[in-house]
Parts: C-alpha cells; sequence; structure tokens
C-alpha cells in the first residue's frame, strides 16, 4: 500500500534535541487504517515509543506534531493540526488541536508528523525547509514575545514559512503556557512548557509539496457535499456573524454560564459581553484559518490605546469575564491580548483569575501574597496586573502561572474552591447545569475538556434535558467517538455544525482508499482511539478516582438560576459510561474489549 | 372522499402534469422570530407566486390574510401548518425569545374541516423523531389521529418526519430518516415533506421505501442559491415528487427569479447551470470584493488541486491572497485581463484563448524572456516548475504560467465562501486581437 497515494507523506520527521540527530520513519502502514492519522496518529506514537511514567519536563517526553489525511486538502478547515504529549499540568496524556497556517504547510513540507524528543543545552529553533531540516540557535529570539518571535523569523526567512513559537512562560515551563501560530493556539495543559523544557523556542516551517487522494473525482463531489452542508447550516451562519461567542446568550439562559469562579451560571453583565454586543461595539473583521469557510475568528477594531487581537472567542470572554465578574469588553481584549502576546492559554488564566479573586474576597490570599495587589470580583486592573506577572512571570507570577491545582497545593484551605479536573482548568460550561458535559469533563482523557465529546446540544441546540443524567452516558460516548474521528482526520469541530459524521467518512474514504464500509465504521476508530488514550493514562496510573469533579459540582447545590439546587450525581453516570465502554468499575478497558477494538496484542507487547 | 383526497393531490402534485411540485414554506413566523422575510409575508408571496411556485405552505392566520392570493383558476396551492412546535426556540439561531426547553412541545392547532374551509389543498404536520420514546409515542398518536380528521374529509395530510433529538447523530441520521418516512406513511399520510439525506442513493432508498409523493426541504438558507438548486436536484433525481423550500427562498434577495430556476428545474428538465445562467455570458472575467476576504487561501488551493497533477497545495498557483499590515486586510492577486503581457511579448507567443478568453501561451513560440512576467502588474505571472522541449529538439527550462480562467469555471470562484472572487460578465470583450 503506497500512503502518499493515499493523502499521506508517509514520513514522520523525528528530531532529537540532546544528540541534534535529525531522520525520518515511515508511518506504521498496518495500522493507518485503524487510527487514521491526527489524534490516532498522536495517541498511537506516544503509547507505543513513550516509556511510562517520564517527567512531562524531561527528555524523555515527546513532543508530537500531527496532522491528518486531509490536512492540506481543500476540505473544509483543513489547515488544522494536533499536538500530542505528556502534559506538565495534568500527568496524563495530552492532545491539543490549533487551526492557522502552520498544519498544512508541514504537510506541504512532506511530513504527516513531527516527533521531538530529548532537550538542547541551549535554545534552539527548528527550521524545516522541506528536505531541508537544520537546528539553529534561538538566542536571540529567546525571551521574546509571540508577535516579536514571529516577526524575526519572519524577517530572518522570509516569506511563505509559518512558525510556532512559545513566549516566556513557555521558556519558564508554566503550566499555563501554550504554543502560538500568530494568533492561533495548542493552548492547553502546559504544551508550551514541554517545548520549553526542550529548550525549543520556535519551529518555522515552509513546503511546496502537495497532497494526492486516493480517489480524485469522488473526493472532489465529497468535498462538494461537504462545503454545501457547511452553507446550509445556521448554526453556522450564527458562527460567522457572532462566533463562537454566538452561544453566550443561550448558554447564560440555561444557567450555565460560569461566574465568579462557578459560584453562580448565570452572568448579571452577559449583555455586555455577548456576541452581538462584541459585533455592534468591537469586532470588524472575519479572521479564517486555512481552508475555513466559516471565519469564527473576528479582528477587533483598535482600542484607545491601539491594542488588536483577533479574538475573543467565547471560552476566553467566559474565563477572563464572566469568571471574574468583568464586564466591560474592553478589559476582556485587553487580558486576551496579554495572553495572546506572552503565549499563556486563556482558558486556564482565567480559571486561575477567578479562582484568586475567590480567595481574595474569602480572605484565604492577601495582598501581600500577590506582590500588592487586591483582586476584588470584577476588578479589571487587579486581574491585569496578575496577568502581567504571570506573562512576565515574575513575582507571584511565578506560582500563579502554575495553575489552579498548583495554586491549591500551596494554600491547602483553598482546595475546595479549586475548579479543575485532573489539573486543568474548566471550560466554559457550568458542569451542574449540564450533566453530560459535566461526564465528559469528568473523564475526558486530558482533564476537564469540552472538546473531548462533551455533547453540548443538550446545552444550546435542545437535544437533551441538560440536567438529567438519563441518558447522557451514551450521548457523551457517541459524541466522544465521533470527535476523536474528527480529530484524527483532523478537521475543526465547527464545520461538524452542518455536515455529519456521513459527509466526514465521504472524504475519508476517498481520501485515503480506507474501505470503511459506512459512516458508523468510523465510530469505532474514534472508540479505539478515546481508548488508546485511557490506556496511556492507565499506565501512568489513573483510574476512577481521578475521574471526579471539583467538590462545588459534586457536593455543593446551585444557588439560583435554572439549575438552582442541582449537584453532579457522577458515579451512576460514571458506572454506566464504563459499561457502555467495555471498562471495569474502576474504568480500565477489559481485555476483551482491545480484543473488540484489536488493541489488544499493543498492551501485550507494552510494560 | 376519495375523489375529494385525489382532487387535491392532483390540483398539488401535477399542475404542470409532470407529477412534480414546487412549494415554498413561509410559515417560520408562527414559531421563531419576527425576521425580515416573515415581517413581508405579503410581498414574498406574491414574489413567489408571480415566480410560479405551485405551492405555498403558511400558518392557519396568514392563510386567512392571504386569501385572494390563491384564487383563480391557476392560483398556487395552499398547505396549512397544522401544528406548532418550540423546536426553533431551542436552538442558538433565535435566542431573542429562547426559554430553558426541558422538553419538545408539539401541539395540534387546526382542525381538518377548518383547514379545508381555509381553502387548504393539503395540510403538513410534524413528527419528532431521536428526542426521546416518550416524545415519538405522543407525536405518533397525534399524526394518526389527524390522518383520520383529514381521510373524513378528502384532506390531503404531509408529514413531516424531523429526526432531531439527541438518539440522532451523523452516522444514523439517515437510518433514523428513513424510518421516519416509513413510519409516516403507516401512520396513513399521503405525502412526506422530509430533510434531503445528502446524497442521490440513500435519498432514493427513503423514497422507495415510503412509496408515497415527497417533497424535499431545504433547511437553513446557504447564501450561495446554487446550493439549494442543487440539492433539489439531485433529491429530484432520486424520485422526489418536488420540494418545500423555506428560509432558502424566502430570505433570497430575490424570491422570484429563485423559484423560476427551481421552477425550470422541475417542470423543463433544465439543469443546475442552465437555469442559473437564465441569460448566457459569451465571455467572463474575475472580479473581487477584497474587503470580504478573510485569508482562508481556499481559492488558492483549489487552483493549485485543479491545475498541474491535480495534488492538493499552495504551490504553483495562478493566483494568490496578499496580507496586509493592517489586521485582517487581504489583497487579491489575479489575472484582471489587462492584456499588458499581451502585448509585450515579442514573439506574439501570448494571446487570447478563442473560447475561454483567457490568456493562452502558445510555448512553441515561447523563448522564456520573462517580459510578461515583469509587465504583469498583479505579478500572478510565474515560472514553470518544469521545462518543456518541442519535437524539433527546442527546449525551454521553463516557461510562463498564466490564469486560464479554468476554461471558463474558474475554480477559485466556486469555492471562495465570502463571494471575495466571483465571476461576473465580460462585456465587450472579443477574444480576436487587432
Amino acid at each position: 500500500m503506497d500512503l502518499t497515494q493515499r493523502s499521506y507523506c508517509n514520513r514522520i520527521l523525528r528530531v532529537d534535541l540532546s544528540t541534534g540527530s535529525i531522520g525520518t520513519t515511515p508511518l506504521p502502514e498496518d495500522v493507518m487504517a485503524l487510527i487514521l492519522g491526527g489524534k490516532g496518529l498522536g495517541a498511537w506514537l506516544l503509547y507505543t515509543e513513550q516509556a511510562a511514567g517520564v517527567d512531562p519536563l524531561g527528555p524523555d517526553n515527546h513532543l508530537i506534531f500531527h496532522t491528518g489525511p486531509l490536512t492540506g486538502t481543500t476540505a473544509p478547515t483543513a489547515g488544522r493540526f494536533g499536538v500530542t504529549t505528556k502534559s506538565p499540568a495534568t500527568g496524563t496524556y495530552f492532545d491539543g488541536y490549533c487551526g492557522g497556517y502552520w498544519g498544512n504547510m508541514l504537510k506541504y513540507a512532506g511530513y504527516d508528523a513531527l516527533v521531538i524528543t530529548g532537550a538542547a543545552q541551549n535554545p534552539v529553533m527548528l527550521v524545516i525547509d522541506g528536505e531541508q531540516v537544520e537546528i539553529r540557535a534561538a538566542e536571540n529570539i529567546w525571551g521574546q514575545t509571540i508577535s516579536a518571535s514571529t516577526e524575526k523569523i519572519k524577517e530572518k526567512l522570509g516569506d511563505g514559512w509559518q512558525s510556532l513559537v512559545i513566549g516566556p512562560p513557555g521558556e519558564a515551563q508554566r503550566n499555563l503556557a501554550g504554543i502560538f501560530n500568530e494568533s492561533r493556539a495548542l493552548a492547553r495543559g502546559g504544551v508550551g512548557a514541554v517545548m520549553g523544557s526542550k529548550k525549543l523556542k520556535a519551529l518555522a516551517v515552509r513546503g511546496k509539496g502537495g497532497v494526492r487522494v486516493h480517489d480524485k473525482k469522488q473526493y472532489e463531489r465529497a468535498l462538494q457535499l461537504a462545503y454545501r452542508a457547511v452553507r446550509m447550516s445556521g448554526p453556522i451562519s450564527m458562527l460567522r456573524k457572532e462566533g463562537t461567542a454566538n452561544i453566550l446568550e443561550i448558554v447564560n439562559i440555561m444557567g450555565a454560564l460560569p461566574t465568579r469562579n462557578f459560584q453562580q451560571g448565570q452572568f448579571e453583565q452577559s449583555d455586555e459581553i455577548s456576541g452581538d454586543a462584541f459585533r455592534q461595539n468591537n469586532w470588524k473583521k472575519e479572521y479564517a484559518c486555512f481552508g475555513c469557510p466559516i471565519g469564527c475568528g473576528k479582528w477587533t477594531a483598535p482600542l484607545e490605546d491601539g491594542t488588536v487581537i483577533e479574538g475573543p472567542e467565547y471560552e476566553s470572554i467566559y474565563a477572563l469575564g464572566s469568571n471574574c465578574a468583568i464586564g466591560s469588553r474592553e478589559a476582556i481584549i485587553k487580558l486576551n491580548w496579554l495572553c495572546d502576546e506572552y503565549g499563556l492559554d486563556t482558558i486556564s488564566v482565567g480559571g486561575v483569575l477567578g479562582f484568586v479573586m475567590e480567595l481574595f474576597e474569602r480572605g484565604l490570599l492577601s495582598a501581600e501574597d500577590l506582590d500588592g495587589i487586591s483582586p476584588t470580583w470584577g476588578n479589571a486592573e487587579a486581574a491585569l496586573a496578575l496577568l502581567e506577572k504571570m506573562a512576565r512571570v515574575e513575582g507571584c507570577g511565578e506560582w500563579l502561572a502554575q495553575g489552579v491545582a498548583a495554586i491549591a497545593e500551596r494554600f491547602p484551605e483553598s482546595r475546595q474552591f479549586a475548579m479543575h479536573v485532573k489539573g486543568l482548568e474548566m471550560p466554559a460550561y457550568h458542569p451542574s447545569a449540564a450533566k453530560g458535559t459535566a461526564l465528559a469533563y469528568a473523564v475526558s482523557e486530558r482533564g476537564a475538556c469540552h472538546l473531548r465529546g462533551a455533547p453540548l446540544g443538550e446545552l444550546f441546540a435542545g437535544s437533551a434535558d441538560p440536567l438529567a443524567i438519563a441518558g447522557k452516558p451514551k450521548l457523551f460516548r457517541d459524541h466522544q467517538a465521533d470527535k476523536a474521528v474528527w480529530d484524527s482526520a483532523c478537521l475543526c469541530a465547527f464545520p461538524g455544525y452542518g455536515m455529519t459524521l456521513k459527509e466526514l467518512w465521504q472524504l475519508v474514504i476517498s481520501a485515503t482508499g480506507f474501505a470503511y464500509p459506512t459512516a458508523t465504521d468510523l465510530e469505532q476508530i474514534g472508540e479505539r482511539i478515546s481508548t488508546l488514550a485511557r490506556l496511556f493514562n492507565v499506565r501512568e496510573g489513573f483510574s476512577r478516582a481521578a475521574d471526579t469533579l471539583p467538590a462545588r459540582n459534586l457536593t455543593q447545590p446551585m444557588a439560583a438560576g435554572p439549575a438552582s439546587g442541582q449537584v453532579v450525581e457522577l458515579a451512576p453516570m460514571l458506572d454506566e459510561y464504563y459499561r457502555l465502554m467495555g471498562w471495569d468499575a474502576q474504568g480500565i478497558p477489559t481485555r476483551e474489549q482491545l480484543k473488540e477494538l484489536g488493541l489488544e496484542k499493543l498492551v501485550e507487547t507494552q510494560p | 372522499m376519495k375523489t375529494g383526497l385525489q382532487t387535491r393531490m392532483e390540483r398539488l402534485f401535477n399542475r404542470h402534469g409532470d407529477g412534480r411540485a414546487i412549494c415554498v414554506a413561509a410559515d417560520h413566523g408562527y414559531m421563531s422570530d419576527v425576521t425580515p422575510n416573515v415581517v413581508n409575508l405579503r410581498a414574498t408571496t406574491e414574489a413567489i407566486i408571480a415566480g410560479g411556485v405551485d405551492g405555498i405552505l403558511l400558518a392557519p392566520g396568514q392563510a386567512l390574510r392571504l386569501a385572494p392570493l390563491f384564487q383563480g383558476r391557476n392560483g398556487p396551492a395552499l398547505i396549512v401548518r397544522a401544528d406548532w412546535m418550540n423546536m426553533p426556540r431551542l436552538g442558538t439561531s433565535n435566542v431573542t425569545n429562547a426559554v430553558p426547553q426541558r422538553l419538545l412541545l408539539n401541539d395540534k392547532v387546526i382542525t381538518a374541516e377548518q383547514a379545508l374551509s381555509l381553502g387548504a389543498t393539503a395540510i403538513t404536520i410534524y413528527l419528532f423523531l431521536g428526542y426521546s420514546d416518550k416524545v415519538e409515542a405522543i407525536g405518533v398518536d397525534k399524526c394518526a389521529k389527524f390522518v383520520n380528521e383529514c381521510r373524513q374529509v378528502g384532506l390531503p395530510c404531509i408529514i413531516e418526519p424531523l429526526a432531531y433529538g439527541g438518539q440522532v447523530t451523523g452516522a444514523n441520521m439517515v437510518e433514523i430518516l428513513t424510518l421516519g418516512a416509513r413510519m409516516a406513511v403507516e401512520i396513513g399520510a399521503d405525502a412526506l415533506k422530509i430533510p434531503y439525506t445528502g446524497d442521490v442513493d440513500s435519498f432514493r432508498h427513503l423514497i422507495q421505501v415510503s412509496g408515497v409523493p415527497t417533497l424535499v426541504l431545504g433547511g437553513a438558507r446557504s447564501d450561495n442559491e446554487r446550493d439549494a438548486l442543487e440539492l433539489y436536484a439531485e433529491a429530484q433525481e432520486a424520485g422526489a415528487s418536488g420540494c418545500l423550500m423555506g428560509r432558502n427562498v424566502t430570505k433570497s434577495p430575490d424570491p422570484k427569479a429563485l423559484i423560476k430556476q427551481f421552477c425550470s428545474i422541475a417542470h423543463q428538465g433544465w439543469t443546475v447551470d442552465e437555469a442559473l445562467r437564465g441569460e448566457a455570458w459569451d465571455f467572463i472575467c474575475l472580479k473581487a470584493k477584497p474587503a470580504l476576504c478573510t485569508g482562508c487561501n481556499l481559492c488558492v488551493g483549489a487552483c493549485v488541486a485543479s491545475h498541474g497533477n491535480g495534488d492538493y497545495g499552495l504551490n504553483q498557483a495562478r493566483l494568490r491572497i496578499e496580507t496586509s499590515n493592517a489586521p485582517g486586510q487581504h489583497k487579491v492577486m489575479f489575472c484582471t485581463g489587462c492584456k499588458k503581457c499581451i502585448d509585450v511579448c515579442p514573439t506574439q507567443a501570448l494571446r487570447w484563448h478563442p473560447q475561454s478568453g483567457a490568456v493562452e501561451l502558445l510555448p512553441e513560440r515561447c523563448d522564456n524572456c520573462a517580459k510578461c512576467v515583469d509587465a504583469c502588474p498583479t505579478k500572478i505571472i510565474i515560472h514553470s516548475e518544469m521545462g518543456i522541449t518541442f519535437n524539433d529538439g527546442r527546449a525551454l527550462n521553463w516557461y510562463p504560467v498564466i490564469c486560464d480562467l479554468c476554461g471558463g469555471k474558474p475554480e477559485c470562484a466556486r469555492i471562495c465562501p465570502t463571494g471575495a472572487i466571483f465571476t461576473a460578465e465580460r462585456p465587450d470583450f472579443s477574444p480576436v486581437l487587432e
């Protein structure tokens, strides 16, 4: 089977920064139809090649960038790529995905994936010019911000390059640090810290090659159907109009907009920070990632001081806005700008700020602990000051930028207010007001995550009663499988608000020539990949005990709003979910299930 | 009553003797926001009647108000929406009056007799699938009772199965719709209104399984009107007896023209291209509205994929997106047909292509002096990566690569999601050089 005729490059670029060795290997041909690429490829490489129990910030942790079979074609959102590594924030398997313009370029350079191991002595950057790959010194940009580093790389290398860079918090190996392709990021889980631990400041790539699909005629037809499904979708036209923030109003109405560190599910100033408010007052142009027909990104008009960002998107608005009781759009834009400029994850930054504000209001943290800053609820100035500390990794910023879980370790009395799962700060849907989403947060392979199949439709598409638990494990399981397929084909989630798995299947079979008989057959691939990620976590010592939620969701009933009186009844959902997945009561995949999924051999050959 | 039913089915489906009906659903104001297309319902209704629509679906109140428009021998058939539901309020497309719904609500609001007295030729009613067994059971019961009412007065009952709830996934959508179609017929539906399954084969199967006339619905509006026409043409190919398009028509800037296009596909057997063109353009050119460009580069990708060896990539494109210093501002650089390259060529190797009107290179005359490359104001003429060898042994190590307008159907304009680059008529053009 010639994978280069099936929309793959059939080459993994491998760089060992300790030894400086650079080489390539072919894809694992015999398993490609089982894992597809993208997330599946990342999970496979991490599970099969990385030893158990490595230090996430040590040279033995692998940092794997990957594309999917559709990456680089004209499929909707085909610029997408991902990263897989062991997270310093969670200690788990961790994958993240990013739009922008870097992923398609890696593919055009001739690589399906890039595996970085080891660690350099001094700051370096990796320069990939098609076949030519070299490790160059990067002292001159070490310490610089995202935009400054990106500009310098552009100046040095010229046009036609795309780069991924980390900022000062990444260099300082902070858990809140992401990896940035200009305004787009692999933000979560401290993947920027992993890159920093390898002294790798930047990855610049240029490629002039192409992607050859298996059946061009069939693929073009599948593209036509996919695009039509995208164009004929109400939710997608809302994404174009008001970005991801279009859902803020409905989530607030449902009582699920996390406010004041999840003490509430409705924000009294939600009208000020809705998609409509941003559209009326701040946004002036759409931004699209490579190959994206939607354009959910938005450029803002400059603030008085000239600040311009591409954003804010819904998660950032919740995190930097309602979660801190900040109702000023300008403040949110400013906070978002700092995160983008220094390379921090907006969700986790907002999680930390909301947490610190609550601790300050409760007297568990004082201004002395915080370098003289007094973060009261809604105090945008204090939030900016704290964020600057994190961005520059100075004073209290050094430990704040380690995230909510680390802060809770430092101040043990604060633990009951710490909103995170497995060390990852929570996304913008209050679990107590959305039970299927709560289950997803609890069991997702990377901690609290809304993008690993959380059935968000229970909140904004009326697809189920958000407060009921009946049927939710099944709903989540199906969505999780679906999402793993999207992440493996490597498209953004948003075309999926118009396209279904059927349209994706038509693209995948014509691109790869893999003979999956029906769209439903792809779901098994998704389940296999999610299970593979679970196996990694099991090997790292995770099981049922870690599949939990903050105390606030489990024991403290919501005080007001449509979800008033609600807590998450997690145990019965976990039982049901494990049963559906073929896992035992401790959440460990059974041997029968691994056999069913074709993973049995893999586990036998591994410790 | 059998005669009444038959007469009405004929009126709806056989106005043109071809068993097909182009219908428009304009009952949205009944269940969702007061959007502009709902406010101007009379104007919209008049426009689509002028376009030759075969049937219009209205809520009872509007049916009463707009009744005069349906009169006369050639008036369109009135289809009355017989139930109300809250589904549009649950979604993000309508947050203005959204309420935290826990369950789907769906009530019958008019009897068959009342619908008849409004002048209805048929009625339509929802059947919800995939939400929960409870909702499904209530829906089946409601539909069954209503079918009985319709039978007694000879009114055709169109059931609209909607696969919508939490049990619906992308993978099982077609299965649920097909089952829903069959359920509706078992309940007693005389015709179906149903979403397209996405491809001809599965829709053909659905229609065969149901065995009654099937009207395909359009769903959310696409800004590209070709989508709705293509969807209908495919449904018709699969055996559909027509369509019941809603927002795709009522939100169109020109509903009358769009209905004419639908009718030409249904009743004159035109292809989508024929229907769209309406009038013939001798030559086309590319035009751009750079303010609309989001920088996604799909045009560049589509250009590369449709030339050379057909691989997907960005190299050797015949147009380019330039990002300016102002955030989010882009320039669309493409061949404007300015003729400077043709004029500057010392060997007459460039000319207008006689059919497409694009710049055409006659390679055997070219001696790759690069004058055209330098003269191009948009700098979109590039060097080929491969050379060329002629029969007489002469060889060029590169030759200029220029936009060929894809032979008259430019792929860049076809894929552009925002209309930033588009095809326009090229007036007063002749490919013959003076």
